[in-house]
């Protein structure tokens, strides 16, 4: 007897689940990509392609945008590009520039035009009554929107460039619902010109059926946007629109562009890909910080992309600026306009506010926001906090909530912050670490689950990265705090979770001390080390106390050391950091969870430095990997270096004056919600530079 | 086989076989059938063999039985009176001379040599006539005559060093003038020197007195004296001070003396803090220009006593800026009054400007004469400076004051002055400790800390952070408290930051900021951590304030309990106001305005 009995075994939905949850977390940039950037959000209108688009300058300049507008042409120039730009952004969306309507013989010599350039009919060209070709841009020749130009052109864009798959949509440039503005036009071809109302009637219709066939042709993913038109005609068919040169000066024209800024918002499909492009005039001046700010504010108060370039005549500029780097997290609500011309509108980690009107305006905000730290135009971007703002006349301001907290990173408690990019920029205004519940000197960290979307590159944001490693969230607010002896754990509500001495009831040493998931449990672990006379042997305990490891990181030597954690090799797992105490080497060595060496040890500080390394690890550069960052111990200068897990040196510079001998105690983390760790340097210098008032 | 018997009946026929059988042995046994060409061998080991024997025994022949010289028949003898030369002293020297060659000496001359700087007194050689220097003819020594040479005059070479004459007699003999020579040499020991040596040294000495001694060098010989160089070595702890001759390369040049004269050096120092024997010792020598001979060694030893005045002392409320004051203790052990005493305490701390406090026998007239058995106590003020520096402490961030106390003081009218030094006190002062109390609007690096405009602007608020910092410590401080009460209209709003221990806790009923963060390790150290507060305060000024720089925080005070001395320690600091002259962001911006 046959037995038929079907023998595959069936794969049960909860490991399926987790199969796939697996598969994201490998590779989020497909499951990701849908997710829209956080503001400020940036778009570049880049009209070049050829050896502008190879150099790697270029491309990494243009993957720090959110969207960019490229020719068409670059699919058959530039096809290395897109994976280039893709690499350093995965999220980045990539418009294939396309006119609607002007065909220009000189520029356009490449196989992509010369293919659509052949199907074209002579019929199809746009004339006037005596069959004279119409040009709309000089040194080009128009096409007629009420032709068989059209379908030609929606198949072209869906299939063949679009159809590349190189491509996230398509910008269609010279969108306009009228015509009648170039004079003499022969839109249906009877031989006479066209009353303007006619003219108008069929450009728009022409217009609207070649955005409705495209998307039709395309599917719903790919994006349009049009540049020239907020026609409602057009709405159900584009995922946004393009304001190319919305004004930077003129109350009324700003007025009118705001409010088809806003109504457009509000008609299209959410997310829409709204572009608001300000620019010099034709003038060049990209110091002019009011007219980006006026325009950067502007596109704030929707949620479109802002876009800052030459103007009309050159959209070929890198240009970036302080204000597109902050981060203000998620819209709060909808912009209001709170006083004669004065605009704001709240985000979650700040605020902007836009005066349109011809005088400086003061204006009192919901709390104290904290300005830019900008090397461009400090007059404006000098991080001070403040509750109230005067605004120029036509100019906006971008505000941030100041950060007071330092989360998920160890800190000695009660030292000064100093927040630093890591291109050794102030960043942010420092505060003061503290925290009430422990003791000032005790090293403290508290791990809290991340609320803001990751930065380009990064991790999803339900995803806890405590000390820069992947584990699942341990609870808000549990603290983990080492004094010169013991390690304590406690809860939000302060109840006692673990208390051990990791090195011994009588040891006074002080203990360092870092959390994350070093063994890939998915919960965090506490790694320590004990900061002086003992040999530095590093442990790692769980959350509740129970030892898992244990291993000597630097054998033979007698004087402590000090930890960190972060996945410096992108494993997903966080590996453990080692820097060696004061009296030993500057060594620095890194360690899987259970003790292994990763790598070669590498030396912090010049070798004849004996201040000891103070460590921390977290991804500064945005590169999906943490970076090792150091800081000279006592005896030494504020000196804080950057490295990378196999100790390429990266970058280096003072966090504070360099005729100090203290040192400087570094963390790695995100301070300001960015999804990008900032590096922090503490001290408790700020305690004796005291400015009068000595005992006598 | 043969029988012994028939053996040697067979061997003695033959007389020359017999004297061949222990070759004829040998060869059978060692070389036939046992090397290549046997004879050839055997011949060729025999032939070495005796080349070696030969000149083994030409060795012995020579070593034994040496040619005889021809001038050797010439036989010197010499002899010397005293016997214990003197150097420095005359001495005879008698060289004798006799023919035993068996043959007259024609054309004899006698050369004589002597050791350098030896001056001549006199010289006879018995039948000679003086033909050049040192050098006398002697004519014809006919076989079997015999002479003699006197010799008198002054060795001066190195006592317990040979002094070498040398005879040289040159002659010619046999039929045909054949010349030939005898030369010899003829040594003698000095084992003393004309040169007498005394020292002269207070008979009582005591550890730690400047003494004076003097050295009397004496001309016991018949002769001048070259210059005399002495090398001098001094007792454990001594140190010259002076000398009438000073010295050069480590020793004194005294000029030469007549016969019978005398010369003089005289030195000055300190003798060692430790009783016991001095020992001294002098070694003169005479000194040619760069060549010196060395003398007889003058040593002596002398009782080193310890002083007779015994001082002690204790030191309390030592701490800086303070006057500490030291107790001296003092004691007449010895047997004699002392006088004219100074006696006080000294120290090489950095914590006090001068080294030595004391008091003299003017400012306490019971000083002057201290009776053998008498004692006394005297307080003496040691004024501290006001600060301790870092680059006082020691290495490990210790501070720490040795003292010791010092007595000067005669023994005797006209004796050099007699010092007294009693042990060592090391004294950890009470710490120095400030508080300092200042407000921010900026952190030093520029940070805005403060909130609010600036200046502060009337009925609205500004808030500044006050900061609390104990410094200048160089013991550990416990139960540290630092206190301040808010300047009226100034609220506390609860943010914080401390550098250890708990927070600051504020006292709504008494408007008071109190923080006791327990012991606070010295903060004066390079290295040391800071111990400091800081929390932040509202101002919102009220109309009356318009045009003032308002306070913040009126005086703080500090105290704690040392650690290493168990004093209380306190400080205080000013008020604080809104002035902040070196402030990034608050300088300049104190006076409130009008809104």
């Amino acid at each position: 007897m046959t037995d038929t009995t079907d023998k595959r075994r069936t794969i049960p939905p909860s490991r399926l689940a987790a199969a796939l949850f697996a598969l994201a977390l490998l590779f989020p940039a497909p499951a990701f990509a849908a997710a829209e950037p956080s503001f400020v959000r940036t778009a570049d209108y880049y009209l070049l392609s050829g050896t502008a688009l190879e150099s790697p300058d270029t491309i990494k300049r243009l993957a720090a945008f959110d969207v960019i507008i490229i020719p068409a042409e670059a699919q058959a120039y530039n096809r290395p590009f897109f994976a280039a730009v893709r690499r350093l952004n995965p999220r980045i969306r990539i418009l294939a520039y396309v006119p609607a309507v002007s065909w220009n013989d000189a520029y356009w010599n490449d196989p992509l035009h010369a293919a659509l350039k052949a199907g074209i009919r002579d019929a199809w060209w746009l004339t006037d009554a005596s069959g004279r070709r119409v040009s709309l841009w000089p040194g080009t020749t128009a096409l007629n929107m009420d032709s068989g130009w059209v379908p030609y052109l929606s198949d072209f864009a869906a299939h063949t460039i679009l159809g590349s798959g190189l491509w996230d949509g398509v910008f269609y440039d010279e969108v306009q619902d009228s015509i009648d503005w170039v004079g003499s036009a022969d839109v249906d071809r009877d031989g006479r010109n066209d009353a303007p109302a006619q003219a108008n009637a069929l450009w728009t219709d022409g217009f609207k059926t070649l955005l409705r066939d495209t998307r039709a042709e395309a599917g719903p993913g790919p994006i349009i946007v049009t540049n020239g038109s907020s026609n409602p005609a057009f709405a159900p068919y584009v995922n946004g629109r393009m304001y190319e040169s919305f004004p930077t000066s003129g109350l009324a024209a700003w007025t009118s562009a705001l409010r088809d800024y806003l109504r457009e918002q509000s008609l299209l499909p959410a997310p829409a890909t709204l572009i608001v492009n300000a620019n010099t005039g034709n003038t060049g001046a990209r110091d002019d910080y009011r007219a980006m700010r006026f325009g950067l504010g502007s596109a704030l108060l929707g949620d479109g992309y802002f876009s800052f370039d030459f103007g009309t005549q050159s959209h070929a500029q890198l240009w970036r600026y302080d204000e597109e780097n902050a981060y203000l997290g998620e819209p709060k609500g909808a912009p209001a306009n709170i006083a004669s011309h004065v605009w704001t509108r709240p985000f979650s980690d700040g605020e902007v506010v836009v005066n349109a009107g011809s005088a400086p305006q003061t204006v009192t905000l919901d709390g104290e926001y904290e300005r830019l730290h900008g090397a461009q135009d400090p007059s404006v971007n000098n991080g001070s906090i403040s509750s109230r703002v005067t605004v120029g006349a036509q100019d906006g301001i971008v505000l941030l909530r100041p950060v007071d907290q330092l989360d998920n990173a160890a800190f000695p408690n009660g030292a000064f912050a100093r927040i630093f990019d890591n291109r050794a920029r102030v960043k942010r205004t420092g505060f003061f670490a503290y925290d009430e519940s422990a003791q000032g000197g005790t090293r403290v960290e508290i791990l809290e689950a991340s609320a803001s979307p990751p930065a380009k590159g990064g991790l999803p944001a339900d995803v806890t990265s405590a000390g820069g490693g992947v584990c699942a969230s341990a609870g808000g607010g549990v603290r983990v705090v080492a004094d010169q002896t013991d390690v304590t754990v406690a809860a939000a509500d302060g109840s006692v979770r673990a208390h051990f001495a990791p090195y011994g009831a009588s040891f006074r040493g002080g203990v360092s001390v870092a959390v994350a998931d070093v063994d890939g449990d998915g919960q965090p672990d506490i790694v320590t080390a004990p900061m002086a006379g003992l040999a530095p042997q590093v442990r790692v305990f769980g959350l509740d106390g129970t030892p898992k490891a244990s291993f000597a990181a630097f054998p033979g030597r007698a004087h402590g050391a000090f930890v960190a954690a972060g996945d410096v090799d992108g494993d997903g797992r966080a590996e453990i950091v080692v820097g060696a105490g004061a009296g030993e080497e500057p060594l620095v060595r890194v360690f899987t969870g259970s003790g292994q060496p990763v790598g070669r040890p590498f030396y912090g500080f010049p070798a004849a430095f004996r201040g000891g390394v103070h460590v921390a690890a977290g991804d500064v550069d945005g590169d999906g990997r943490a970076e090792i960052v150091v800081g000279a111990g006592a005896g030494g200068g504020p000196q804080v270096r950057i490295f990378k897990a196999d100790g390429t040196l990266e970058g280096q510079f003072f966090a504070g004056s360099q005729n100090s001998r203290s040192g400087t105690d570094v963390a790695a983390a995100d301070v300001d919600g960015d999804g990008r760790a900032e590096i922090i340097a503490l001290s408790t210098n700020v305690f004796t530079l005291e400015s009068s008032a000595v005992s006598h | 086989m043969p029988s012994l018997r028939s053996h040697a009946m067979r061997l003695a026929s033959h007389p020359g076989r017999l004297l061949l059988a222990p070759f004829a042995h040998h060869y059978r046994k060692r070389y036939a059938g046992r090397v290549r060409a046997p004879r050839l061998v055997f011949a060729l080991d025999l032939f070495f063999a005796g080349v070696v024997i030969g000149l083994l025994s030409v060795g012995v022949a020579f070593t034994f039985f040496r040619p005889r010289d021809f001038g050797d028949g010439v036989v010197f003898s010499a002899d010397v009176a005293p016997h214990d030369v003197e150097t420095g002293a005359s001495s005879t020297l008698v060289i004798r001379y006799r023919n035993e060659t068996g043959e007259d000496l024609h054309r004899a001359q006698l050369t004589l040599g002597f050791p350098a700087h030896f001056l001549l007194q006199d010289l006879s050689v018995n039948l000679a006539e003086t033909s050049g220097r040192n050098a006398y003819d002697l004519g014809t020594v006919a076989a079997g005559a015999q002479g003699d040479i006197k010799i008198k005059g002054v060795m001066f070479g190195d006592v317990g060093a040979p002094q070498t004459f040398r005879s040289l007699l040159t002659f010619v003999h046999g039929a045909h003038d054949e010349p030939d020579q005898k030369i010899d040499f003829h040594s003698f020991t000095p084992t003393r020197s004309a040169l007498e040596l005394s020292l002269d040294v207070p008979p009582a000495l005591y550890a730690g007195e400047t003494m004076t001694g003097t050295v009397t060098a004496r001309n016991g010989g018949p002769v001048d004296m070259p210059d005399i160089a002495l090398e001098p070595s001094w007792p454990a702890g001594f140190t010259l001070a002076d000398a009438s001759i000073p010295l050069r390369g480590g020793d004194v040049h005294m000029p030469g003396l007549a016969p019978g004269a005398s010369g003089t050096w005289s030195f000055r120092g300190t003798l060692g803090a430790q009783a016991g024997t001095a020992d001294f010792s002098f070694r003169p020598s005479f000194a040619f220009g760069d060549q010196t001979y060395r003398q007889e060694t003058l040593a002596a030893s002398r009782a080193v006593a310890e002083p007779p005045l015994h001082v002690g002392h204790t030191v309390t409320g030592m701490a800086a800026g303070a006057t500490a004051v030291a107790t001296v203790s003092y004691e007449n052990t010895g047997s004699q009054a002392v006088t004219d005493a100074v006696i006080g305490v000294e120290t090489d701390s950095p914590l006090f400007p001068k080294r030595t406090y004391f008091v003299s026998y003017a400012q306490h007239p019971a000083l002057a004469r201290i009776a053998p058995g008498a004692s006394g106590t005297l307080s003496i003020p040691l004024p501290a400076a006001a600060s301790i520096q870092a680059s006082d402490l020691a290495p490990d961030g210790s501070f720490s004051v040795v003292t010791h106390a010092y007595a000067a003081y005669g023994l005797a009218p006209g004796r050099v002055a007699l010092e007294s030094r009693g042990a060592d006190v090391r004294t950890v002062p009470t710490t120095p400790f400030q508080i300092a109390a200042s407000a921010r609007y900026a952190a030093p690096s520029g940070d805005q800390i403060g909130l609010g405009p600036l200046p502060p602007v009337v009925g609205q608020e500004t808030t500044y952070w006050i900061f609390w910092n104990v410094r200048g410590t160089i013991n550990a401080v416990d139960t540290l408290r630092v206190e301040g009460r808010l300047a009226p209209g100034v609220r506390f709003t609860g943010r914080q930051t401390v550098s250890q221990g708990e927070g600051v806790a504020f006292d709504a009923a008494t408007d008071t900021v109190r923080w006791e963060p327990g012991t606070a390790a010295p903060t004066l150290p390079p290295d040391s951590r800071a111990v400091g507060a800081a929390f932040e305060v509202a101002l919102t000024p009220t109309p009356a304030q318009a045009g003032t720089a308002p306070a913040l925080m009126e005086r703080t005070a500090a105290t704690g309990v040392d650690v290493a001395t168990g004093d209380i320690v306190a400080a205080g600091a000013r008020p604080v106001t809104t002035n902040l002259p070196d402030d990034p962001m608050a300088a300049g911006f104190a006076r409130v305005v009008l809104p």
